[in-house]
C-alpha cells in the first residue's frame, strides 16, 4: 500500500537522523579529545556502541554541540546535509586540520532487516576505532586551538534552518570563505560505511600546520 | 597448478544518482570481486604472476580505483595504493615501480578534481 | 609514465551527477575558550587534572 510505505520511508529518514546524530556527537567528543582541543580533565571514559569512548563532563561545551546537532537533526532527516565538518583551527580561525563527515541517504532505504542496528553499531564502532588511531595518520598541532563547525546543506536547507533557529535561539550564519580555505591540503581516509539505513564517510583533510 | 593472470572484465556501469527515482546501484567490483580481502588476493596473483604488467590490467585496476572515489569509498582506495605498493617494493622490478606511479598519479589527479585535494599516501 | 583519462572532465563536469550548488552554515557562536573552559572547571566539580 502507498500509504504504509510512505510512512516507513519517513520511519527510516528518523532513524537515520537520530543514529546519525548520536554518532556524530560521540565523534566531536572523540575528536576534541584526542587532538587535544580541550585538556583531558574535562573528559570522562563513557561507553557507547560497546567501546569505551571520552566525552566532556563540561556543560558549555556539551551545550554547545548539543545545540549544534539540535539544529541540524531535522536537515539530515530532510536528507538535505551533504556534510558536517568538525574544524580544528588555530586561534584566528585558520583551519589546520578538517574531520570531515559526509551523510548520504541510501539509495534504497529499509529497515526490514532486523540486525540492521548491530550491522549499524558495528559499523560507528569502527568509525570510533578510527578515530582513535589518527593521531598517528597528522602530524602535531600547534598549542593553541579551537574549533568549529560547518554544514554543508542544498540550498534548500535555508527554510528548513531557518525554522530551525527560530525554535532553538541559536542562530546560524553562512561560513565564510576564509574559514574554508584549506590549500594543498592531503586527506587522509578513516572509514567508509553503507547500510540500509546510512551511507557515511569519514575522512581528514589535514593543512599546513606550520606557520601562523 | 599454473597461476593465471586476471582475464579484463567490461568496466562496469557509472550508477548516476537523482533524487527523483530510485537506480539500481552496481557495486564496484574489480573483475567480480567486491570484498577487499579478494580484491587484495587478485592484485597479489596479479603483482606475483605479470614480471611486466599488462597496460589493459592497469588501466582496468585504475578504473576500479576511479569507482571507488566516486562511490565515495576513499577508505578502500588508500588501502589498495598502500597494498600494491607493498607487493611492488618486495618485487623490486622498474616496470611495476612504473605502473605503481602511473596509478598513484591517475588516482591524485581525480581526487584533486572531486576532493580538491590529495590523498597523504604514507 | 601513461595517462590513464579521468571519469572527472578538465572542466569540472562529469558523467555523474555530484551537487555543486549548496551552502556552508556555522553557528553565529562560537564554541567555548579553552582558557575559560580551564578555570570554570573547578566550578563544575571537575578535577585537578582539567589544568593542563
Amino acid at each position: 500500500m502507498a500509504s504504509s510505505s510512505i510512512h516507513q520511508d519517513i520511519n527510516v529518514a528518523q532513524i537515520a537522523a537520530d543514529i546519525v546524530c548520536e554518532f556524530l556527537e560521540v565523534a566531536f567528543h572523540q575528536i576534541l579529545y584526542i587532538r587535544q582541543v580541550y585538556p583531558p580533565g574535562i573528559f570522562q571514559r563513557r561507553k557507547k556502541y560497546n567501546i569505551p569512548v571520552q566525552m566532556s563532563c563540561h556543560p558549555d561545551v556539551n551545550q554547545y554541540l548539543q545545540d549544534t546537532l539540535q539544529t541540524i537533526r531535522p536537515l539530515v532527516e530532510k536528507g538535505e546535509v551533504e556534510k558536517v565538518v568538525l574544524n580544528v583551527t588555530n586561534c584566528q580561525a585558520r583551519p589546520l586540520e578538517r574531520f570531515v563527515f559526509e551523510v548520504t541517504p541510501p539509495v534504497q532505504p529499509s529497515v526490514n532487516d532486523d540486525s540492521y542496528l548491530l550491522r549499524l553499531e558495528q559499523a560507528l564502532r569502527a568509525f570510533v576505532l578510527k578515530i582513535n588511531v589518527c593521531d598517528s595518520m597528522l602530524d602535531t598541532l600547534p598549542q593553541d586551538v579551537t574549533f568549529s563547525i560547518h554544514v554543508y546543506t542544498q540550498d534548500s536547507a535555508a527554510a528548513s534552518l531557518e525554522q530551525q533557529q527560530l525554535v532553538q535561539n541559536f542562530p546560524w550564519v553562512e561560513a565564510d570563505s576564509d574559514s574554508l580555505r584549506m590549500p594543498n591540503a592531503r586527506i587522509i581516509p578513516l572509514k567508509t560505511m553503507t547500510s540500509n539505513v546510512i551511507k557515511m564517510q569519514l575522512y581528514v583533510e589535514e593543512g599546513d600546520k606550520t606557520g601562523r | 597448478v599454473t597461476p593465471v593472470a586476471p582475464v579484463p572484465d567490461p568496466a562496469p556501469e557509472v550508477a548516476v544518482n537523482t533524487c527523483d527515482r530510485p537506480v539500481q546501484v552496481q557495486q564496484v567490483h574489480l573483475c567480480g570481486r567486491v570484498e577487499l580481502p579478494e580484491v587484495k588476493e587478485l592484485l597479489k596473483e596479479w603483482t606475483h604472476t605479470c614480471p611486466v604488467p599488462e597496460e589493459e590490467d592497469v588501466d582496468q585496476f585504475i578504473q576500479y580505483l576511479h569507482q571507488l572515489i566516486l562511490d565515495r569509498n576513499l577508505e578502500t582506495v588508500d588501502l589498495l595504493i598502500k597494498y600494491i605498493r607493498r607487493l611492488c617494493k618486495e618485487l623490486d622490478t622498474s616496470t611495476w615501480g612504473g605502473a605503481v606511479e602511473d596509478i598513484i598519479s591517475s588516482v591524485q589527479r581525480v581526487m584533486e578534481q572531486l576532493y580538491g585535494g590529495r590523498l597523504k599516501v604514507m | 609514465g601513461k595517462t590513464y583519462p579521468s571519469p572527472v572532465e578538465p572542466d569540472g563536469t562529469n558523467t555523474v551527477v555530484i551537487g555543486k550548488d549548496g551552502k556552508v552554515w556555522t553557528p553565529a557562536l562560537k564554541p567555548p575558550a579553552v582558557k575559560e573552559v580551564v578555570e570554570s572547571a573547578k566550578n563544575h566539580g571537575l578535577g585537578e587534572s582539567s589544568y593542563q
